[in-house]
């Protein structure tokens, strides 16, 4: 019972980090730099679902919408705004990252201000004892979480592989410059790139939102589980994050099983290190010599 | 050169006017007064309490010395502000014990602003009694460092009593959260309740911002315990009583005294479960007289306690002068003092004595006192 428990509450975990992960990798693999903002996206989303769920009173299904678009908006706005006029002036891919960061920080304090600190709870459906599935529990709205988000993947998987803006997204990510004198026009790609990776931020936000709590620094917790996982199954290949985040998942709560929770945090970085040092490219990415 | 020296004026000039807090000079009697210390929140996110406490001191002042003071001598307050922040309030604390040279201090509000102080009002032999100070670490905070407010602690021994002797429970698990107030609470819990003859099946602990408390509750629920001790702040309790609620976990949910806050009662899977609460008897006589003479609404949290403590030690101070030594010894005697508070006696920390506490029940998205006490 508490192993096939475990499994459970590792997807429940697991999927919500490859959504992420995913949506970073999404970003990562056009734009070349560490997007780490992709957490305040998610932040800056789950109190906008918040706010208009709790406060405005919204039907629920306008408020996905909206919420989702919201996602993707800001996501472009912050690459229209921040990271072109910083890529215009040739900023190194590190510049980019301390952007990304800056961004994190100004945006967790600026929900803070507005919101306060602490902890929202967001009640649309009623929490459900769960059903009995192979000895553990698991709730309706946690079946659906983790269908929706492997159904999002799958999708994901197969707009790369089959669209044509999936197959620019491939080229500019194979080799930006190549593509370019080949005429696709790459800003474009990355623009696309950071609307549909927000919108899967987007999407994450309302599913913590509805199985767990939100707060300002949800951002910063879920972006250092979201990175790890895209490294670990490798940032530049489409199904790595998914596997990584499923990984993550698993090993933090049946690490649990045995250590004490306090460790939790410790096996996740125990991983990412490890990775790092011995396969930085992750376990489905490629190391080729034109990747940095 | 010359502006050099009006600079270095200005700087000294600046100083001057920041050491010199707001010194509220009782009248001056024939005979040297006896200088007292109040230090508390007077600015920054507490001082809603910490001025209606400053009221609270200044009405106990104000009945000593029309009551003929300290055997004839008045006393003199001199209030500082501690920000409820340890850097300020080391400030403050200095300035009372080093150049205000103060026999004793009401304060500080904050357990940071009375730690902080605590040693050097230790090594200076000067008395500190914190009516609002409620981390354990204060136990230990010194000899000459008291407190009228009852320790955390209390509540994890009265709940371990309540749930054996009470609810008849015997296999306890304990969840609880890694900061010290939550975790100092669950080892109390933990201990007492062995020391009771009942037994910790599994403990087991959640980082400050985990909000996934899913593998400890089946853990929790794997072990057959019969009653959890869930030590939590609200952000991970809330989120723990609506996980355990979908695991099914059927032993009975016992919280801490920060279950009180309003969004614990609303959270889903919070029907049933209890939580302790310190207990504190409503004196309205005190209440109608700190109102009128303050012209105040209300009566925030610990000001009985600063009353109270400002009348304990004069008390004191009637009986075996101002020598600090002297206060220390007799304060550790007080065993039995009958305050606007409650009763009021030290151990041999400076602790409280006795703590009252009443268990809280949670239903429908309220709370009330649990019925079968």
């Amino acid at each position: 019972m508490v192993f096939t428990q475990l499994l459970i509450n590792g997807l429940i975990g697991g999927s919500i980090y490859a959504l992420i992960a995913c949506g970073f990798g999404f970003i990562y693999t056009t734009n070349r730099f560490i997007h780490f903002a992709h957490g305040a996206t998610v932040t800056v989303a789950a109190y906008i679902f918040y706010w208009m769920i709790s406060i405005l009173a919204w039907p629920f299904a306008i408020v996905v919408i909206l919420t989702i678009l919201a996602a993707s908006l800001f996501g472009f706005l912050m690459h229209l705004l921040i990271y072109m006029p910083l890529k215009r002036r040739n900023s190194s891919s590190t510049i980019l990252l301390i952007a990304s960061i800056g961004i994190m920080i100004f945006f967790n304090n600026l929900i803070q201000l507005i919101f306060g600190a602490e902890v929202k709870i967001i009640y649309v459906f009623e929490n459900a004892k769960g059903v009995n599935l192979f000895g553990a529990h698991i709730t309706i709205l946690q079946i659906t979480m983790i269908l929706t988000v492997f159904a999002i993947l799958v999708g994901l998987f197969l707009f790369r592989r089959y669209s044509k803006l999936g197959k620019l997204m491939q080229a500019v990510a194979d080799n930006p410059e190549l593509a370019k004198t080949s005429g696709i026009n790459s800003t474009n790609v990355q623009h696309w790139s950071f609307i549909i990776g927000s919108a899967m931020a987007g999407v994450a936000a309302i599913l913590i939102g509805l199985e767990s709590n939100i707060e300002p620094i949800m951002g910063i917790t879920l972006m250092v589980h979201g990175f790890t996982a895209a490294v670990i199954g490798g940032v530049t290949s489409i199904i790595g994050p998914i596997f990584g985040g499923l990984m993550i998942g698993l090993i933090e709560n049946f690490g649990v099983w045995f250590l004490p929770a306090s460790y939790k945090a410790g096996i996740v970085f125990g991983l990412l290190l490890f990775f790092l040092l011995v396969r930085p490219q992750g376990i489905f990415g490629i190391n080729k010599g034109t990747r940095e | 050169m010359n502006k050099k020296i009006s600079i270095a004026l200005l700087g000294v000039l600046v100083l001057v006017l920041l050491g010199t807090g707001c010194v509220d000079q009782a009248q001056n009697g024939t005979t040297t007064p006896v200088k007292l210390g109040w230090l508390g929140p007077l600015t920054g996110d507490v001082s809603s309490v910490g001025t209606a406490d400053k009221d609270g001191m200044a009405l106990a002042v104000k009945e000593i010395n029309a009551a003929g003071g300290i055997n004839g001598q008045l006393i003199e307050v001199v209030y500082e502000d501690g920000a409820c922040d340890a850097k300020i309030a080391s400030n403050a604390g200095n300035k009372l014990i080093n150049i205000d040279k103060v026999v004793a201090i009401i304060g500080g509000l904050c357990t940071g602003e009375t730690m902080t102080v605590a040693p050097v009002a230790e090594q200076n032999k000067v008395i500190m009694i914190s009516p609002g100070s409620t981390a354990p670490s204060v136990t230990n905070g010194g000899d000459y460092i008291f407190r009228v407010v009852p320790s955390d602690n209390f509540q994890g021994k009265y709940a371990a009593e309540f749930i054996y002797n009470a609810l008849g429970k015997r296999k306890a698990a304990v969840l609880y959260g890694m900061i010290d107030y939550t975790e100092a609470i669950a080892k109390v819990f933990s201990d007492e309740f062995k020391k009771l003859g009942g037994e910790v099946v599994v403990t087991d602990s959640f980082l400050k911002d985990s909000r996934d408390l899913k593998t400890q509750l089946t853990k929790i629920k794997d072990s057959g315990a019969d009653i959890l001790y869930f030590s939590s702040y609200t952000e991970a309790g809330v989120i723990g009583l609506k996980q355990a609620q979908e695991l099914k976990i059927e032993a009975q949910i016992f919280g801490i005294e920060a279950f009180d806050d309003p969004k614990f009662r609303t959270a889903p899977g919070s029907d049933g479960v209890l939580y302790t609460l310190p207990f504190s008897p409503s004196n309205d006589a005190f209440k109608i007289k700190y109102l009128t003479e303050t012209a105040r609404k209300d009566m925030p949290v610990y000001v009985s306690q600063t009353y109270d403590a400002m009348n304990i030690l004069a008390d004191v101070m009637k009986e075996v002068g101002t020598d600090p030594e002297a206060i220390k010894n007799a304060l550790y005697k007080v065993q039995d003092y009958d305050g606007v508070s409650g009763k009021i006696g030290f151990d041999k920390n400076g602790d409280m004595l006795s703590a009252d506490y009443v268990i809280m029940e949670m239903r429908n998205g309220d709370t009330s006192q649990y019925k079968n006490q």
